[in-house]
C-alpha cells in the first residue's frame, strides 16, 4: 500500500506525483493505545451483534418458512463475520490514520473504504476542543475536535495522548489567532 | 438609514411589542379555534361556555404580551419573554445573517410587520419579533444590517478581525464585491417577475412529485372503496396492470398526479412569489414578494456564502434556470418559504448573469466547465449494467416466486426498460458533472435530471476534503468537497464528483494554499 500517496504539497503548476506535506512536522500516526481501545469497542459490538444473531435464530427465524435456508445455515457465519470485522477493521483503520499540522492548515487522512483527506485552514478554525470519554480516560487518551463555520464537526482526531492533545489544542488556538480571521 | 423617529427599544430601553401584536395573536388563535368551536357546537356545548373558554384562552396571549420585551443595544438584539420559564435571547449583531420582514393578512389588517432575524449557527429563526410598527421594523433592519457593515472588515463571514477596514473590502478580493462601491446610491431593481413569469415558474417547477405524493397519501388515508368509488367508477378491485383496462386506469392516475402537481406548483408559486422584486442596495440584496403574506427579505452581500443555479429537466428544455443564495443562518424554514430564491425562474443567460454579478465574476452566461475524466463516464455505464443485471435477477426470482406472470416475456422487457433508463441516467449524470476555477470563484456542478451549479467564492470555503470510495479508487477517481457555512439539512456541501484523484488532490492543495494566503 502506498502509505503517503495522497499527501500532496501545495502545487502551483501541473498536478504531479505528490510529496510529503509542508508540515510543521511530518504526518503523524495516532497513539498505539488507541488501537487497543478500538479493538475493545469493536469486540464489544461484535458480542452484542452476535447475541442479536442468536436471538434472531431462536426467536424470529423459526416462524418464517421462506427463510428456512438461513435457519439451516445457523448463526455461526454471521458471528464469524462480526468477529472477523472486529479483528481486522481496527488495525486497518489505525494504519490509515494520519494527521499533520502543516504551515497553514490541519491535514487529516482517514477511512478504509471511504478514504478521505481533509484540509482545514487555520484561518477557518472557530474553536478547538479536547474530549475525553470514560474509555479514553482508561487509556489516557483524548480526542481533538476542530470546528469551523461549516455545519457539523469538521475535524476529529481520536487517539491522542492526553497531554499531547492539550498541547495541540493550544497550538491550534494560537495558530488560529495568528491567522487572524473572523471567528 | 431610514430617518425614523427615535424609538426607545432601538436605543437600548426594553419595551413591549405594540398592542397590535396582541391583536395578531388573538386573531390568529380565534381563526385557529374555529374548527374546535364548531365541533363543540355540534356536540351541543352551550354557546356561552364556548365563548368563555375561547376568552380564557386569550388570557395566555395577554400574559405572553405582557412578558415580552425587546431592545437593541450597541452589541446585540435582546429578546426576553416567558412567564414561568424566563427566556432571554441575546443575538450579537455580528452574527446576524439576514433580516426578513413578513406581513400575513392579519398583520396587514392591523398595520404591523413581523421581523425575523436569522443568525449564524441557528437551526431555526433565531429572533422573531411577532409584530412591530413598520417604521420600527425598517429601522431595526437598518440598524442590524447597516451598522455591522461599518464594523466589519471581511465580507463573507463572522466577525471583525480582518486587518483591513471596511472600505477596502468592496473593491479588494472580496468574493461578493457586487460591483464598484456605491455607498449612497439608491436601491436598484435588478430582477422582477411578472405574472406570466410566475406562471412559467410554476408550470416548470417540477413539482410533479408533490402531486403524486398527495395522491398516494389520499389513497393511503382514505378507505380503498372510497378511492375506488371516486377514481375508478365501475371497478370493484385494484386494476390488474397487465390488462388493458388496468393500464388505462394507471395512466389516468399518473395523469391526475401530474395535473395535481402542476396545479399545486402553480398556486404555491403564485402565492409565494407574487409581485417578486429583487433589489440591490449598496450592501445587500432585498427580495419583496408574496400575495397573501407579504415578505421583504434582506440578505447582506457579505453574508452570502455561495450561489446556486438550478436547472431541472423541464426548465433545461426551455433554457430556463433559477438562482438561490446560500446563507449560513437561514435554516430549513427558508427552503420551505422560498426565501433563498433570488430568481424564481429566468432565462439561463439572465440567471447566470445575475449569479455571476453577485459573486463578482464577469457576467457572460454560464461559466465554462471542465468535464470529468472518461473513467467517470465508464463508472456510470457500468453501474447501469450492474443495476440491470440485478434487476433482471430480482425480477426473475420475484416472477418465478409469485408465478403471476410469464417470466420469459416479462423479465427481458423489464430488464430492457431498466437498461435503457439506466444508460440514459448514466449519460445525464456524467454530463451533469463539471468543475471550474474562475479565481476567486470555484464552480462545481452535479445532477442527472436537475443540474445544480454552485458558485462558491474561495473565501467562503471552510474546509477542503477529498473523498473516494472503493469503486472510485478502482478508476483513480475522487470527489472534492467544498465545505461552506450553510444551513443544516437543506442540501449537502458543493462538490466536484469523480475528478481524477491526482487532480482532486492537486486542487485541494492549491485551493487550500490560496485560501491560506488570502489574507496576507
Amino acid at each position: 500500500m502506498h502509505e503517503e500517496d495522497e499527501v500532496a504539497t501545495p502545487i502551483h503548476e501541473e498536478p504531479r506525483e505528490p510529496e510529503e506535506p509542508q508540515a510543521l512536522e511530518g504526518p503523524r500516526k495516532l497513539e498505539g493505545r488507541v488501537l487497543a481501545l478500538w479493538w475493545m469497542v469493536a469486540f464489544a459490538w461484535a458480542l452484542v451483534l452476535s447475541t442479536g444473531a442468536f436471538m434472531a435464530h431462536l426467536l424470529i427465524l423459526p416462524g418464517i418458512d421462506a427463510l428456512r435456508w438461513l435457519r439451516d445455515l445457523g448463526p455461526w457465519p454471521m458471528v464469524a463475520l462480526f468477529f472477523l470485522w472486529a479483528i481486522f477493521v481496527p488495525p486497518l483503520r489505525y494504519r490509515r490514520w494520519r494527521y499533520a499540522l502543516r504551515d497553514d492548515d490541519l491535514w487529516i487522512r482517514q477511512g478504509i473504504f471511504w478514504r478521505s483527506v481533509s484540509v482545514i485552514p487555520y484561518r477557518r478554525l472557530q474553536f478547538v476542543d479536547t474530549r475525553q470519554g470514560p474509555l479514553e480516560n482508561l487509556f489516557g487518551l483524548a480526542q481533538l475536535v476542530v470546528h469551523t463555520a461549516a455545519p457539523g464537526t469538521s475535524g476529529l482526531v481520536p487517539g491522542l495522548d492526553r497531554e499531547e492533545a492539550e498541547t495541540i489544542r493550544e497550538r491550534l488556538a494560537a495558530l488560529a489567532g495568528e491567522a487572524d480571521d473572523p471567528v | 438609514m431610514t430617518p425614523s423617529e427615535p424609538s426607545s427599544p432601538l436605543e437600548g430601553i426594553p419595551s413591549r411589542l405594540p398592542l397590535a401584536a396582541l391583536g395578531v395573536w388573538v386573531m390568529r388563535s380565534l381563526i385557529g379555534l374555529i374548527p374546535a368551536a364548531l365541533i363543540f357546537l355540534v356536540g351541543q356545548v352551550p354557546v356561552r361556555l364556548i365563548i368563555v373558554l375561547v376568552l380564557a384562552f386569550q388570557v395566555t396571549h395577554v400574559v405572553t404580551w405582557l412578558r415580552f420585551s425587546w431592545r437593541l443595544d450597541a452589541s446585540a438584539l435582546i429578546i426576553e419573554r416567558g412567564l414561568l420559564m424566563r427566556e432571554r435571547r441575546v443575538i450579537p449583531r455580528d452574527r446576524v445573517q439576514s433580516v426578513d420582514l413578513e406581513r400575513t393578512l392579519v398583520h396587514r389588517i392591523l398595520g404591523v410587520t413581523e421581523v425575523r432575524v436569522e443568525a449564524i449557527g441557528a437551526q431555526d429563526t433565531e429572533g422573531a419579533l411577532p409584530a412591530l410598527q413598520p417604521a420600527v421594523a425598517e429601522a431595526l433592519r437598518e440598524a442590524l444590517l447597516g451598522t455591522s457593515d461599518a464594523d466589519e472588515g471581511f465580507p463573507v463571514e463572522g466577525a471583525a478581525s480582518a486587518p483591513s477596514s471596511g472600505d477596502e473590502t468592496i473593491d479588494g478580493e472580496a468574493p461578493f464585491a457586487a460591483g464598484p462601491p456605491r455607498p449612497s446610491r439608491a436601491p436598484e431593481i435588478i430582477a422582477r417577475m411578472s405574472g406570466r413569469d410566475l406562471l412559467v415558474a410554476g408550470i416548470t417547477g417540477g413539482r410533479v412529485g408533490v402531486g403524486a405524493a398527495i395522491l398516494g397519501l389520499v389513497s393511503q388515508v382514505a378507505p380503498a372503496e372510497w378511492v375506488a368509488a371516486v377514481l375508478l367508477p365501475g371497478l370493484e378491485q385494484m386494476p390488474d396492470p397487465m390488462s388493458l383496462a388496468g393500464l388505462r386506469i394507471l395512466l389516468f392516475l399518473g395523469g391526475m398526479a401530474i395535473l395535481i402537481g402542476f396545479l399545486t406548483s402553480l398556486v404555491a408559486t403564485l402565492l409565494i412569489h407574487w409581485n417578486f422584486t429583487l433589489t440591490r442596495t449598496p450592501t445587500a440584496l432585498q427580495v419583496r414578494r408574496g400575495l397573501l403574506t407579504e415578505h421583504r427579505d434582506t440578505v447582506p452581500f457579505r453574508r452570502i456564502q455561495a450561489l446556486r443555479v438550478e436547472e431541472n429537466w423541464i426548465r433545461r428544455i426551455f433554457g430556463l434556470a433559477s438562482v438561490k443564495v446560500v446563507v449560513a443562518g437561514r435554516a430549513g424554514s427558508s427552503q420551505r418559504t422560498g426565501a433563498d430564491l433570488i430568481l424564481p425562474v429566468g432565462s439561463r443567460r439572465r440567471a447566470f448573469e445575475l449569479a455571476r454579478e453577485i459573486v463578482g465574476m464577469e457576467p457572460e452566461g454560464a461559466p465554462p466547465l471542465v468535464a470529468m475524466p472518461d473513467h467517470a463516464r465508464r463508472r456510470r455505464l457500468l453501474r447501469a449494467f450492474v443495476a440491470t443485471v440485478l434487476a433482471a435477477v430480482g425480477g426473475g426470482i420475484a416472477g418465478a416466486w409469485i408465478e403471476a406472470w410469464t417470466p420469459w416475456l416479462t423479465v427481458p422487457v423489464f430488464s430492457l426498460l431498466v437498461l435503457v433508463t439506466g444508460l440514459l441516467l448514466a449519460r445525464f449524470s456524467y454530463r451533469g458533472l463539471g468543475w471550474a476555477d474562475h479565481d476567486p470563484v470555484l464552480v462545481v456542478r452535479e445532477g442527472a435530471l436537475t443540474r445544480r451549479w454552485a458558485l462558491v467564492p474561495l473565501e467562503s470555503v471552510q474546509e477542503l476534503r477529498t473523498v473516494s470510495n472503493p469503486f472510485q479508487r478502482r478508476r483513480n477517481l475522487a470527489t472534492l468537497e467544498l465545505h461552506i457555512a450553510r444551513p443544516v439539512g437543506v442540501f449537502g456541501a458543493p462538490r466536484a464528483i469523480d475528478l481524477e484523484d491526482r487532480v482532486a488532490a492537486h486542487l485541494r492543495e492549491r485551493w487550500a494554499l490560496r485560501l491560506a494566503q488570502g489574507d496576507r
